[in-house]
């Protein structure tokens, strides 16, 4: 995959929000059922960073790697940073149709490649038919419309695109797409809506099932992504699982995936950064950026947008500086 | 001796209408069923006024709503007259066989909308208001489960409804249905992507169907169209039939709705990668969609020499319109989302089916792996419906057809050239290899390999030329 967006995984700033509210999430679930007990499946990546986090900050204990790319799998045996990692070479279409689920299960498909998201979609129907309740799972698609490609000069971007997205999305999608829903703003929900869709597909064969969405975000490290995480309950369980977690309560719920939210933060130097948070929790968004007398951001608007998510998130939000060792 | 008479009971056993005739339809067709007799009730009241001919069903409108524990469809289509009520509306199976018959409606056996309304739940409240008054009749468990009980109370008023229409609510939904109204397994979407399709001829013609308050969109295939040679017959387009068999109206139009597929499309299709190819006959009987998109047998398909369906005839796509007043004439089942294969109508009309369709497998099948000639003439040409194509052919480009009588238009379709004809270049290379002439030619290693490959020889051939 060549689609730009090749910032080394391990310094998305962006994503690293992502995972650290995954995380929070999972710590929430946890009062509920002990999530040590899980097992973790997901897209490790060279460095198998989010395997790293999951097991130091939720001790899980059983892990599963998939990868597809041989060398890269080589990579992550060299690199393997705990022992309770099992790598696979495998793909998640082939793992999915081989692999017996009977653990409990948090599984991370963090797709990359645009153009296979009729699979992805698919994929995400099959992994949800696959789990039971308590299982939880979170499915991360590119969002970004450009990827749906360009026409020939004399025929229309939005047109082209409307219709390529139509194709991508197949049965999943709405019946038909506007040229609005292509826009960079609303391509993630018309996304989000299509996993729910091939989701709630999932569990058609179980009538005790329903999936319980809990969160979903779009953020931008070079591509826009999306990311949403869901819960399988039965019904009974409802109650006990909202009261013994307070995921009402929580900031960042999303219990409907009606629409993601955002959570980039802007790019700031570090002594823009210890500035703002000096400011912080006491000052809203318009204020920082008065006090600051510029803006961080491509115009005002997106500035304001991502100030506002450095306010809701930075606490989540790593520090990147370099280190020469 | 004394000689006693004795009876056999014949009379019918409501458990027969509500738990196993209900066996015979899904759920989603129940609905389109209900959906059905509104557009039956938009038709009858533009006999009596003066409708726009494209657009007959102006203002007429349906709406379905539900929820766990509800279901409920309205519309403002004219409502069921009381007399109709009285006699005919609430019997199960349809005794007068001369109603609407002038009018093309698509009801005939008197029992779609019982019938889905037992499907859906235990209790149920018809209410119906026309010009000259309404009522409303309230259909309860304890009725359905007494088999003496054969008549309902209709209570009369003046203004049942707010307007000339009916309205239909369900409760004590039945096992299942619950969870699928609560839309935990993602039926509303179905239910609106199948409305989209079933309805896009009605839809497109006027009349508004929303679902839980949103519209739903129509879908219409529209099918490739060379203009410039359709009076010569040589480009690709649409092979067409019409005519007035046995008092129906009958359109048959076949051709491609989109370019041929390439070797990777072939290949993702057969692994499984789902799609929203439309693909196959859709047949529509008095602008109801019955069929959708169909590839068995019943269409044709695996039939006298026409072969079966494959993923490579994923581009073609056709479309039998029926128009009738009399619906008994059209080969409909009963659930009227369905062929009767053994209609005589139907059979005559498959000959052509059959006829357009061998003409467009067999030139897929030449044109297999479409070459760069080919795509060179696809990418000129538009779309068009079928109506619109069936108008811009030429009068004189119409042949009689023997027979059953009627008209056709038999495209030439083009073949390859046959002075240089094209062979297939095939040859395997390691996947990393192939991503890395893939990265230099495109930017990007998800181009599929055939294009690569392509692309290579295309480049040399410039150079080898030059």
């Amino acid at each position: 995959m060549s689609l730009g967006g090749s910032i080394p995984y391990h310094l998305r700033q962006n994503k690293a929000i992502d995972r650290s509210l995954f995380i929070d999430l999972l710590a929430r679930i946890s009062r509920y059922r002990n999530i040590s007990d899980y097992t973790y499946i997901g897209f490790g990546g060279p460095f198998l960073e989010d395997f790293k986090y999951l097991h130091s900050s939720l001790r899980i204990k059983s892990m599963i790697s998939l990868e597809t790319d041989k060398n890269v799998a080589a990579r992550q045996r060299f690199n393997q940073p705990l022992s309770c990692i099992k790598i696979l070479h495998q793909s998640s279409g082939d793992f999915l149709v081989t692999h017996d689920f009977v653990d409990p299960y948090v599984v991370w498909f963090d797709y990359a490649i645009p153009r296979d998201l009729p699979n992805q979609l698919a994929e995400t129907q099959k992994l949800v038919g696959s789990l039971t309740a308590g299982d939880v799972f979170k499915i991360t698609v590119n969002a970004s419309p450009e990827t749906l490609g360009r026409p020939n000069p004399n025929e229309d971007l939005r047109e082209f695109r409307a219709r390529c997205a139509k194709e991508r999305l197949a049965e999943y999608g709405p019946s038909a797409i506007n040229l609005d829903d292509i826009s960079t703003a609303n391509y993630p929900r018309m996304l989000l809506h299509a996993i729910y869709s091939a989701a709630k597909r999932g569990v058609e064969g179980d009538k005790r099932l329903y999936v319980q969405p809990l969160s979903a975000f779009v953020y931008k490290d070079g591509q826009q992504m999306l990311t949403a995480t869901a819960i399988i309950l039965n019904h009974s369980d409802k109650e006990p699982f909202f009261t013994a977690t307070r995921l009402n309560h929580w900031p960042y719920k999303n219990m409907e995936w009606e629409k993601p939210l955002p959570i980039s933060i802007p790019d700031m130097s570090v002594k823009e950064r210890l500035h703002v948070e000096s400011l912080l929790p006491d000052s809203n968004p318009n204020e920082i950026l008065e006090e600051m007398g510029y803006f961080v951001g491509i115009d005002e608007h997106e500035a304001k947008g991502l100030m506002k998510n450095f306010v809701d998130y930075y606490r989540l939000s790593p520090w990147f500086s370099r280190v020469q060792m | 001796m004394s000689h006693t008479e004795k009876i056999a009971k014949a009379f019918p056993a409501k458990r027969f209408f509500v738990d196993m005739l209900v066996r015979d339809i899904e759920l989603q067709d129940a609905i389109l069923d209900l959906l059905d007799n509104c557009v039956d009730g938009a038709m009858r009241s533009t006999q009596n006024g003066v409708a726009n001919a494209n657009r007959p069903y102006d203002g007429f409108s349906a709406d379905i709503d539900f929820s766990h524990d509800h279901f409920s469809i309205s519309d403002n289509c004219g409502g069921i007259p009381i007399a109709l009520a009285e006699q005919y509306a609430f019997r199960m199976g349809r005794a007068d066989l001369n109603r609407d018959s002038n009018i093309p409606t698509v009801g005939v056996y008197g029992i779609g909308m019982k019938r889905a309304i037992f499907k859906l739940g235990k209790n149920s409240v018809v209410k119906s208001q026309t010009e000259q008054g309404g009522f409303s009749v309230e259909i309860t468990s304890t009725w359905l489960d007494s088999d003496d009980d054969w008549t309902l109370p209709l209570d009369e008023g003046p203004n049942i409804l707010e307007c000339p229409g009916t309205e239909i609510t369900v409760t004590q939904l039945r096992d299942g249905i619950p969870r699928l109204f609560a839309d935990e397994t993602d039926f509303e979407h179905t239910l609106k992507t199948s409305i989209s399709a079933y309805y896009g001829f009605i839809i497109e013609k006027g009349f508004t169907v929303r679902v839980n308050g949103e519209p739903i969109t129509p879908v219409k295939v529209s099918l490739i169209v060379d203009e410039k040679k359709l009076a010569s017959k040589a480009g690709i387009s649409p092979y067409v039939y019409r005519g007035r068999i046995d008092d129906v109206d009958v359109s048959v139009t076949i051709g491609l709705y989109r370019p041929l597929p390439n070797e990777s499309e072939e290949e993702e299709a057969l692994q499984g990668r789902p799609s929203t190819e439309k693909a196959g006959w859709t047949i529509v009987c008095n602008d109801r969609v019955v069929l959708f998109a169909d590839k068995t047998r019943v269409t044709g398909w695996g039939e006298a020499t026409v072969p079966q369906y494959h993923t490579q005839f994923i581009s073609i796509a056709g479309t039998v319109v029926f128009r009738s007043n009399d619906a008994s004439k059209l080969p409909l089942t009963t659930t009227k989302r369905g062929i009767d294969g053994n209609s005589e109508l139907y059979l005559s009309v498959k000959e052509f089916m059959r006829e357009g369709l061998k003409l467009y497998t067999d030139f897929t099948n030449k044109w297999k792996r479409s070459s760069k000639e080919l795509q060179d003439v696809n990418a000129q040409l538009a779309t068009l419906s079928a109506e619109s194509a069936h108008r811009i052919i030429p009068e004189d480009s119409w042949s009689n057809v023997r027979g059953v009588g009627g008209q056709k238009y038999k495209p030439n379709l083009p073949v390859p050239t046959e002075d240089d004809p094209l062979r297939q270049v095939r040859f395997s290379r390691k996947i990393s290899d192939i991503n890395a002439v893939a990265a230099y030619l495109f930017d990007d290693t998800g181009t599929p390999p055939s294009d690569v490959g392509a692309k290579c020889f295309d480049d040399i051939l410039v150079k080898a030329r030059s």
